[in-house]
């Protein structure tokens, strides 16, 4: 953080005092309850049930209570109140309200509710000493904090991509757990095995790369400010300490940092990933510049095991804290001590940075997570996490998740205040972090199980292993999967392939049914055909006819012209002529009568066509209603036929990339082999 | 004066005392008393020998489970042998248990027996085999711990120190399993041990020295403790149940085997068993887990597998620890062939002597003589009543013929005030009676007074003690409450009380278990619960406090974390409701029941009269610092009580013995004993008596503050008022309660002081009494020489020293003078400030 920026913090922090000074000065003389004082209202309920052991006299524990300076001067363990009446950091009202142990006054009942209640309002309305005190000044909220994305690389953080996701190292159960990270910008976590560092997808909890680390075991895991490289500190106990610098997209060893005789405790790279910082068993804090083999500077200041180290994000300062509670701040640049943190009674066992590097997080064995602003140096926030306080972790929006030796893993809001616990472990949860997006937390406890568990907590945690079976036992399990997704695959082409023939099976009826109505179409139309054929013919019949009939009736006329002229002239031409005549209209009737009697034939006929064309010009209409019917039924086993190829193809897709892992997690066996 | 006759005492005396010794220890006799008691030296070997088998029952649990056994065989001269390997051993019924490497491991479920014969003895031990087809598991409390202790992790210069070593800390020796368990597993889940990898736990790698480790290799890869250690890291480091319902069995009491050893030879080797007895009745044979030692290795070296081995003659006591019980078996080192026949008592010897001359015969030490009467007058004087004999004295008693003449010289001097000043004084000294910027001058006069005029009325001790301890009231008007006056600290009280009426150090246990005694965290607090109940408040006179009790209220015991219960040192815890605990625990104290309060205050009664307690220091008893003769130390204890706690009669019975009237001159066999009594020791006179002896033979008194002229430095009341004399000849300055504050060790500052100081020079010359002598009663030089003498050394000057002073004298010179200057020659001989 440049010097601008970090002024602007404090005139934002000055800004907000002044808000809110101001918004309490508004408040009071609208809202003006009785005063409740110490002289008047406290000094009687502590008078009953505390001063007998808290007196000037007797003092237990350093304590007394008789007067309201006393009361503010502490006992032998520090302040029990703080001059502004905070009620959550002060450790008198927890005690007597039995929020804390030991409870006071010790062995007995609470303080009457109605007392407690006054001292409750006492507190709240800042402590006052008599009617003519005034309410100190709250101090300014430093935890007003402004989320920002800053650091955000272009496409999101860096994701494993070629490393190899073999198992280095199987054994039968976890160690405790070391070390886990999150990747600050990408669903990436990694979890310290034995001699390995083993990644997971944040999301799916898939196993996503195995990183050796032959150097021993990780105990401290950090990613870079942008989530591009993996910092491992670690070694062997009382042998060798290290950090290795990995690239998260190849595993790749970047560079391999300090010789310590002991473990590595903890180690951090600073923003540009220039500078790394570890400390361990030896209680020197070694910063080193990258590439180089001698330490930069060689810090001597803390009187016991250094369990952590970390840089701010902007890479201006270094926090390191060790087990007897010392709290250090060093400038980066310099490795001058900017501030000695004095207040935890316990080891620090973690620290973390918030993203805008002005407040820094401490977790100590003494069950409190502190949160310590950086412009004053001064403790702006004790959270009392019930129980040893094993590690602490930042997320992008400020909030807080803590590891505790209470067999929980919690989330706090950025204020301090409690959100949630997370399932218990069975034993101390010893690592805590939360994923780039604030949406699950992954933690581990002693027994070495680790957990990716929802922030919201609504589904049920996934296991993450420290230790991945063994590539043995994986390739098994791999090729039992890909049998199964063989067989799940077979089921669904077969499925495909019967539909696919009921589909055929539909196809073929609708064309039969299509022919079928084409054949009785076309029978209606040969049948007006042959109806009108027949209509003609009739005609033509009924025309001949009355030609016939007009014949006949003119051979009529002329025999009877002949019959005349016979009868007139009967001569044998006459006669003849007749006769002639005669055999005319003789064969002119039987002429008619035979195209009358085909006419009434060919009539009956017509009928019969006719009926015939009833019949079928039913049957098309049948046929036509029916169509749509086969064509239905076609087209659904044509859609089945399409769903069962698009069910079977992620199967096979599955069963793809099961056989792809397989033979990647073959051929990386063979190669770590 | 009694002669001692030497002769040979006979065979069945011996084979009857081998007996005695034998019947008292629990263990297995082959031959029957009557059979042995008939053997004698002179038949004709070879005889049936005499053996002992130990442990004298074997109890297997569990698959693994084994026990290791020792054969002792005890000649006639009671030297003991180690038989073991000269045995044959055989199991009676070969399919419940069987021998392998000299151990008896399990085969089936059932009872037999372990048959050892030689040459015609046959000694069986039962043999009971348990759960035979159970492997138990490995406990962290029972296994583990043990293995820690026994590779020495948890001592003091390594995990035990307060803040442990390198970043690890454990109990001191152990006290605190459940700490343990908690700093080896949870305390850095992540370091010391790893469950992935049980083998590249820090814990066995930083064991086997496989990794740097400031305490190097404690043991192998590979061996049993290593085997423990793995399986249990391998079970996922479980931890037992303290307390409830199938907790781990606690360990009851060790046993170390055999329980004497009289050894000949230098190199000659003598193995130690040990067995644990738990809670549930099993045992465990501990021999690779207790740790041996030994207080005089010279004597008796012991290794870690309890192998003695014998150095030069003398005596050792050799230990082995275990959980919290330390225990250990005397070893005596005799040369080989070494030529010695008891002396001769008197047919009836006290008790005193009887228990003396039983241990001298043990460790074949021949007596000096009885001194002569001048030297018997003078010690008992100087012992008894701080004084010097008078001239008076000095002639009626060496003058008179009768046969008790020492007894009535005894009685006569008990039966003086100046003897129970001394014993005032002394317990003055131990409850550390001064004035200080608390207690005030009037409050510790009146404590003085008060307990001098308890001594005065001859009041038996035990009702001084009760009286003392349950006190309340005025630090005026109830003199005693100054006791709580004076230490106000509840801890400090509890510990005083322990170390002066008891003898007994607590204090180490008031941060973990005490490390060669028996006393744990919860003896200590609950010890000191009982005197959590005393309050203080002012009185009218400012000067004055009032002591009162008020009800409840514990110490805290800081391992557990809460108050502990009021629990009797080794006893019972007591009902907590009742009030004035300090009545119970006053009464608890000083009931004969007791085993610590007569013994103990019989031991510095002894202390005082012989130079050296049984117990030495008196106010150190602990396992690991025996008594010399622990019979001794037991009867004397049983005397006290028989005699109600008036140990004026103790003191007669040891003014009155043999060993009390020996000789300083030490003969052959003697020379390098000074803690069996087998001379008497020379010792520096106390520097109150001192003092008080020369302002009487000088007839010069010394003035002290706030007392009359004349008075005796003995009478001195107030810790605080004090002189240079008394200061350098080591006066206890009463600022503990330890007996070792009152020293007279030798310095130069005492010498020049008694050469040029005011204390010798000035006083002859101020008390006139050879002025006296050579002037008003005109005696000769030899007899004022003489009468020098006898008032000083409390006998006549040889007459080659008479003679030689004689001539030292200038006839020419002021005779008196010349005879000052002898007088002050005397005076600052060795013979004089030394009892003898």
């Amino acid at each position: 953080m440049n010097i601008t920026q970090r002024l602007t913090a404090s005139i934002c922090a000055l800004l907000n005092c002044l808000a809110s000074a101001s918004y309490a000065a508004d408040e009071k003389p609208t809202n003006a309850p009785e005063k409740i004082t110490f002289d008047d209202h406290v000094k009687p309920i502590l008078r009953e049930h505390c001063v007998f052991c808290h007196e000037a006299g007797e003092k237990e524990g350093g304590l007394a209570m008789d007067t309201y300076a006393a009361l503010f001067e502490g006992g032998a363990s520090g302040q029990v109140l703080n001059e502004d009446g905070d009620l959550e950091s002060s450790r008198f009202w927890k005690l007597i309200s039995h929020s804390e142990e030991p409870i006071m006054p010790p062995g007995s009942d609470r303080i009457p509710d109605d007392q407690l209640a006054i001292v409750r309002r006492w507190l709240e309305m800042g402590a006052l000493k008599d009617s003519g005190s005034k309410a100190k000044k709250k101090k300014a909220n430093a935890l007003s904090f402004v989320v920002s994305s800053g650091g955000r690389p272009e496409g999101g953080g860096a994701m494993p991509q070629s490393i190899p996701q073999a198992t280095r190292y199987a054994t039968e159960r976890p160690a405790a757990t070391t070390a886990i990270a999150a990747s600050p910008w990408a669903p990436l976590i990694a979890v310290a095995g034995h001699r390995q560092i083993v990644l997971y997808h944040g999301d799916t909890a898939e196993l996503l790369g195995v990183l050796p680390f032959p150097e021993g075991i990780a105990q401290s895991l950090r990613f870079s400010k942008d989530g591009s490289y993996l910092i491992a500190g670690g070694g062997e106990h009382s042998v060798l300490g290290k950090v290795v610098v990995y690239d998260v997209k190849t595993g790749e060893r970047m560079a391999t940092v300090g010789d310590e005789l002991d473990t590595v405790f903890d180690a951090d790279v600073n923003d540009r990933v220039s500078r790394v910082a570890l400390g361990g068993p030896k209680k020197m804090l070694r910063i080193y510049e990258v590439g180089e083999e001698a330490p930069l500077f060689e810090i001597k200041k803390h009187t016991d095991w250094i369990y952590t180290v970390a840089f701010s994000p902007d890479g201006v300062l270094i926090a390191s804290g060790d087990r007897s509670g010392g709290l250090c701040v060093w400038e980066a640049e310099t490795g001058r001590l900017y501030l000695d943190l004095v207040g935890h009674k316990g080891g620090i066992h973690s620290v973390a940075w918030r993203d805008d590097s002005n407040v820094l997080a401490s977790a100590s064995a003494d069950g409190v997570v502190k949160l310590w602003d950086m412009n004053s140096g001064k403790a702006i926030k004790s959270i009392n996490i019930g129980g040893p306080a094993l590690d602490v972790s930042f997320d992008h929006q400020g909030r807080l998740v803590t590891a505790g030796g209470d067999n929980k893993a919690k989330l706090w809001k950025a204020d301090g205040g409690h959100l949630r616990d997370f399932p218990s472990m069975p034993e101390d949860v010893l690592e805590v972090e939360i994923s780039h997006d604030g949406k699950r937390v992954i933690y581990g406890d002693w027994t070495g199980s680790v957990m990716l568990v929802s922030t919201e907590g609504k589904e049920p945690g996934v296991p993450l292993a420290s230790n991945p079976p063994s590539n043995e036992a994986r390739i098994k399990e791999l090729e039992e999967k890909v049998a199964a997704a063989n067989s799940e695959f077979q089921i669904a082409k077969q499925q495909q392939t019967a539909k696919q023939q009921a589909a055929n099976a539909a196809a073929d009826a609708l064309k039969q049914h299509k022919l079928k109505t084409t054949t009785a179409q076309k029978a209606v139309a040969d049948a007006n055909a042959s109806i009108k054929d027949a209509e003609k013919s009739l005609k033509d019949l009924d025309n001949g006819i009355n030609a016939q009939a007009s014949q006949s009736r003119d051979s009529i006329d002329r025999l009877i012209a002949a019959r005349v002229l016979v009868l007139e002239s009967p001569d044998a031409k006459q006669q003849k002529k007749l006769v002639e005549r005669e055999q005319q209209l003789a064969q002119v009737m039987n002429q008619l009568v035979a195209s009358r009697l085909s006419k009434s034939k060919q009539q009956a006929a017509l009928v019969e066509l006719q009926k015939k064309l009833g019949e079928t010009q039913k049957q098309v209409t049948t046929l036509s209603a029916g169509l749509s019917t086969f064509e239905g039924a076609a087209q659904n086993a044509a859609a089945e036929v399409q769903a069962a190829a698009a069910a079977a193809k992620p199967v096979e897709v599955a069963l793809n990339q099961l056989k792809a892992k397989l033979e990647r997690l073959r051929k990386e066996a063979a190669e770590v082999q | 004066m009694k002669k001692h006759h030497l002769r040979c005492i006979p065979a069945t005396f011996l084979a009857l005392s081998a007996m005695l010794l034998a019947s008292t220890g629990k263990h297995a006799i082959a031959a029957e008393p009557a059979e042995a008691a008939s053997i004698s030296k002179s038949s004709s070997p070879p005889r049936r020998p005499e053996f002992a088998v130990y442990p004298p029952a074997v109890r297997l649990d569990g698959s693994s489970d084994f026990q290791s056994f020792i054969a002792v065989l005890r000649r006639d001269d009671d030297v003991t042998e180690d038989a073991t390997e000269r045995v044959n051993w055989k199991i009676a019924n070969e399919s419940i248990a069987r021998l392998v490497d000299g151990k008896v491991h399990p085969l089936t479920d059932g009872k037999t027996s372990l048959v050892g014969s030689y040459l015609g003895t046959t000694v069986s031990v039962p043999v009971e085999v348990h759960d035979s087809a159970k492997s138990p598991k490995v406990s962290f409390t029972n296994d583990v711990m043990p293995v820690l202790t026994r590779a020495s992790c948890n001592t003091g210069s390594c995990h035990g120190a307060a803040r442990g070593k390198d970043g690890f800390n454990l109990s001191l020796f152990g006290y605190d399993p459940e700490g343990d368990h908690f700093r080896i597993t949870r305390e850095i889940g992540t370091r010391r041990i790893n469950l992935a990898v049980p083998e590249e736990s820090l814990l066995l790698r930083k064991a086997v020295g496989s990794v740097p480790h400031t305490g190097g290799k404690l043991f192998e890869t590979g061996s049993d403790h290593y085997k423990t250690i793995l399986a249990w890291l391998k079970d996922n480091v479980p931890l037992d149940r303290q307390t409830g319902e199938n907790a781990v069995p606690t360990v009851d009491r060790v046993e170390l085997y055999p329980p004497q050893a009289i050894i000949e030879g230098d190199g000659s080797q003598q193995r130690m068993i040990a067995v644990a007895h738990y809670s549930d009745g099993t045992t465990r044979d501990i021999e690779e887990l207790a740790t041996f030692s030994t207080n005089n290795s010279t004597v008796a070296a012991v290794d870690q597998s309890g192998l003695i081995t014998a150095g030069t003659r003398g005596e050792a006591f050799v230990m082995a620890r275990f959980d919290t019980h330390t225990v250990g078996s005397q070893v005596l080192t005799l040369p080989e062939n070494l030529e010695y026949s008891a002396p001769s008592t008197e047919p009836e010897p006290s008790y005193v002597d009887e228990l003396v001359m039983k241990k001298l015969n043990q460790l074949r030490i021949e007596p000096s003589p009885a001194c002569s009467d001048e030297e018997f007058i003078r010690r008992a004087t100087i012992d008894i009543a701080g004084l010097l004999p008078t001239e008076e004295e000095f002639h009626r008693f060496v003058h008179d013929p009768a046969e008790d003449k020492r007894e009535r010289l005894v009685d006569e001097l008990l039966s003086r005030k100046e003897f129970s000043e001394i014993w005032a004084m002394k317990f003055a000294q131990l409850l550390m009676i001064k004035s200080s910027n608390q207690v005030s001058y009037k409050s510790a006069l009146l404590y003085a007074n008060w307990i001098t005029d308890q001594f005065a009325k001859n009041r038996p001790i035990n009702e001084i003690v009760q009286e003392l301890l349950t006190s309340s009231g005025g630090t005026f008007s109830s003199p005693a409450t100054n006791f709580y006056e004076i230490e106000r600290d509840v801890l400090k009280t509890s510990e005083n009380v322990a170390q002066v009426f008891m003898g007994i150090r607590t204090q180490c246990a008031q941060c973990h278990n005490h490390p060669f005694d028996r006393w744990t965290m919860e003896d200590y607090y609950g010890f000191a619960s009982f005197f959590t109940q005393v309050r203080r408040k002012n009185g009218e006179d400012y000067r004055e406090q009032i002591i009162y009790d008020t009800r409840g209220g514990e110490v805290n015991n800081p391992v557990k974390k809460k108050p502990e219960p009021a629990k009797y040192l080794g006893g019972d815890t007591v009902d907590n409701k009742g009030d004035h605990r300090r009545v119970k625990m006053a009464q608890w104290l000083t009931s004969g029941d007791n085993p610590y309060f007569a013994t103990s205050l019989a031991n510095r009664v002894w202390a005082h009269f012989m130079g050296v307690g049984i117990v030495e220091p008196v106010d150190d008893i602990r396992v690991s610092n025996p008594a010399s003769n622990p019979e001794l130390f037991e009867t004397l204890g049983t005397k006290l009580v028989e005699y109600e706690f008036d140990f004026r009669r103790l003191v007669r019975d040891i003014c009155t013995s043999d060993a009390y009237a020996r000789s300083t001159q030490s003969n052959p066999s003697n020379a390098h004993d000074s803690r069996n009594y087998s001379r008497a020791l020379v010792r520096r006179i106390p520097a109150e008596s001192l003092l008080d002896c020369i302002c009487s033979v000088t007839q010069s008194p010394d003035k002290f503050r706030g007392m009359p002229l004349g008075s005796r430095a003995v009478q001195i009341a107030d810790g605080k008022t004090t002189n240079y004399f008394l200061t350098s000849f080591g006066r206890s300055p009463r600022a503990t309660v330890c007996e070792c504050e009152a020293t007279t060790d030798p310095s130069l500052s005492q010498a020049l002081h008694l050469l040029n100081g005011a204390s010798v020079n000035d006083k002859i010359k101020r008390g006139r009494t050879l002025k006296q002598w050579v002037e008003q009663e005109k005696m000769s030089t030899p007899d004022v020489i003489d009468r020098i003498y006898v008032r000083a050394l409390s006998r006549y000057p040889t007459d080659e020293e008479r003679q030689l002073l004689v001539d030292q004298i200038n006839p020419e010179a002021n005779v008196v003078s010349e005879l000052e200057d002898i007088y002050w020659a005397v005076l600052n001989s060795r013979e004089f400030v030394f009892n003898h």
